[in-house]
């Protein structure tokens, strides 16, 4: 029976998902700040539902594009998509069975982390101030994948649930 | 004692993966900091962005379809309207240049008259703007004009309403505006009320300038306005770059903090003309100077040998 962590992309399917994410984000936007990032969130998705796939290269392919279209420094997009794979890594399991708000609430953690760790060392390194707004765009890549997964979330929980039950009721008949 | 060291323990799988793990995140940092400290990875960036290119053509296909589609919506009535305004401007601005024109012509004969050095006219491109990057750690704009065209760095950008920004970093056919507000752009200004001279510098993340540097006894007030003073050869003198919005004056500060507002709305910005830097010229005149001079010292050395002959 197939549940909603095995997520599983072919290879054109996640071409094209790759494809239509960078077209999102290489749309010029005056509101960057409060526009999600895509990639980021597909990233994320990818290192939560499919921990087993080593994704490092296409990260570093994405964030190198990135980084050359932004005129950022190299690196500063790989940094922040490398950032979060670990963090989501590690909290996988307990953010499948959690419940939706504590789901969101370390999903925003991980992000503004993420977020931040790449300001503190732009810096360090160039001496650029850090701007207050920084966790804005972590909450809305929150807000999107709330939309995206909590429903997911909610049925894993469910059937969680329901084989919680049927445990208790077959020791209890036992 | 001897002790007995397991080598392989360093090569467990676990260990494996660890530094799997960490060793993109080190390299990361290593690459920005080679590109912060290094100038080489420049031309990497220009390789790899011209390689690109048409990616980056071919990823804005859905944008410039839309931005198509949305002038094709446009009525007719509307764009008869807006071509009617144009043309009154259009008017407007050639008597103003006619006038202009005039008194540039008066202002040098004068100046001629005073041995003065003379203002050199200004000579300017037309761009487009074609991507804005003003995210949290960026303030800059793409143009559509690059090397192919003749632009160089350090020029002045400037809109209708005053200074824009400088060109910072050019590509074949695009370069990158750092603008008035990056924390590293400073410009020498010159209040028009009181004639202070002083420098401005940006102050992002945030959307205004700074006046570094002022005294508690400056007469600045709010409400100023600031004009570039033209002293340090790149920016030609008169335009205006920023409004005087907050001033605190405390006496137990020697420094008074002085805010100002850019002229220009950065964040609409569509159009804008890149203004040749005068130093460039200027060198380049000295040179054609030096040489007419050293011509003619080489003839008067020539006809003295003759008569001394």
């Amino acid at each position: 029976m197939k549940t909603s962590i095995d997520y599983k992309f072919k290879k054109p399917l996640l071409f094209i998902i790759i494809f239509v994410v960078i077209i999102y984000n290489f749309l010029p936007s005056q509101l960057s700040l409060i526009i999600p990032d895509s990639i980021f969130l597909f990233l994320l998705f990818r290192s939560m539902y499919q921990p087993d796939k080593n994704y490092t290269i296409y990260t570093i392919i994405i964030g190198l594009l990135m980084d050359t279209y932004h005129h950022t420094l190299f690196g500063t997009h790989i940094l922040k998509y490398l950032m979060i794979k670990q963090p989501a890594y590690y909290t996988q399991k307990y953010l499948k069975q959690c419940s939706v708000l504590i789901h969101i609430i370390i999903m925003f953690l991980i992000l503004s982390g993420s977020s931040l760790i790449t300001h503190s060392l732009i810096y360090i390194i160039q001496g650029n101030k850090i701007c207050p707004n920084i966790f804005l765009s972590p909450l809305f890549n929150t807000l999107i994948w709330f939309f995206l997964v909590t429903k997911n979330n909610n049925i894993s929980l469910k059937r969680k649930n329901v084989n919680h039950i049927k445990n208790i009721q077959d020791t209890n008949r036992q | 004692m001897e002790k007995n060291y397991d080598l392989t323990a360093v090569f467990k799988p676990r260990y494996i993966t660890f530094f799997k793990k960490i060793i993109p995140i080190f390299l990361t940092l290593i690459l920005m900091l080679a590109d912060h400290h290094s100038k080489q990875l420049n031309s990497v960036r220009l390789i790899l962005g011209t390689a690109t290119k048409p990616l980056y053509h071919f990823f804005l296909i859905p944008r410039n379809t839309l931005s198509l589609m949305n002038n094709h919506s446009r009525s007719k009535a509307s764009l008869k309207k807006y071509v009617q305004d144009l043309k009154i401007k259009n008017l407007e601005l050639n008597a103003l240049a006619i006038r202009e024109k005039y008194l540039f012509k008066e202002t040098n004969q004068l100046r001629k008259l005073l041995k003065l050095r003379q203002h050199l006219p200004i000579l300017t491109t037309s761009v487009t703007v074609i991507s804005d990057f003003q995210s949290e750690h960026l303030r800059k704009i793409m143009i559509d004009h690059g090397r192919q065209h003749g632009m160089i760095i350090g020029a002045p950008v400037i809109t209708k309403n005053g200074l824009l920004g400088q060109i910072t970093n050019i590509h074949a056919s695009k370069s990158e505006v750092t603008l008035i507000t990056h924390n590293a752009a400073t410009i020498p200004i010159e209040n028009l009320r009181t004639g202070t001279r002083a420098i401005l510098k940006g102050r992002a993340p945030f959307s205004d300038t700074e006046i570094l540097y002022q005294p508690v006894s400056s007469k600045m007030e709010v409400g100023d306005k600031l004009v570039t003073s033209g002293l340090d050869q790149y920016y030609p003198a008169g335009l205006p770059v920023a409004e005087i919005t907050y001033v605190e004056k405390n006496s137990r500060n020697a420094i008074t903090k002085i805010l100002a507002k850019p002229t220009v709305p950065i964040n609409k910005v569509d159009f804008a003309l890149v203004i040749q830097p005068i130093t460039p010229r200027l060198t380049k005149i000295s040179k054609k100077q030096i040489k007419n001079k050293h011509n003619a010292y080489t003839r008067k050395a020539t006809d003295y040998s003759n008569i001394a002959k």
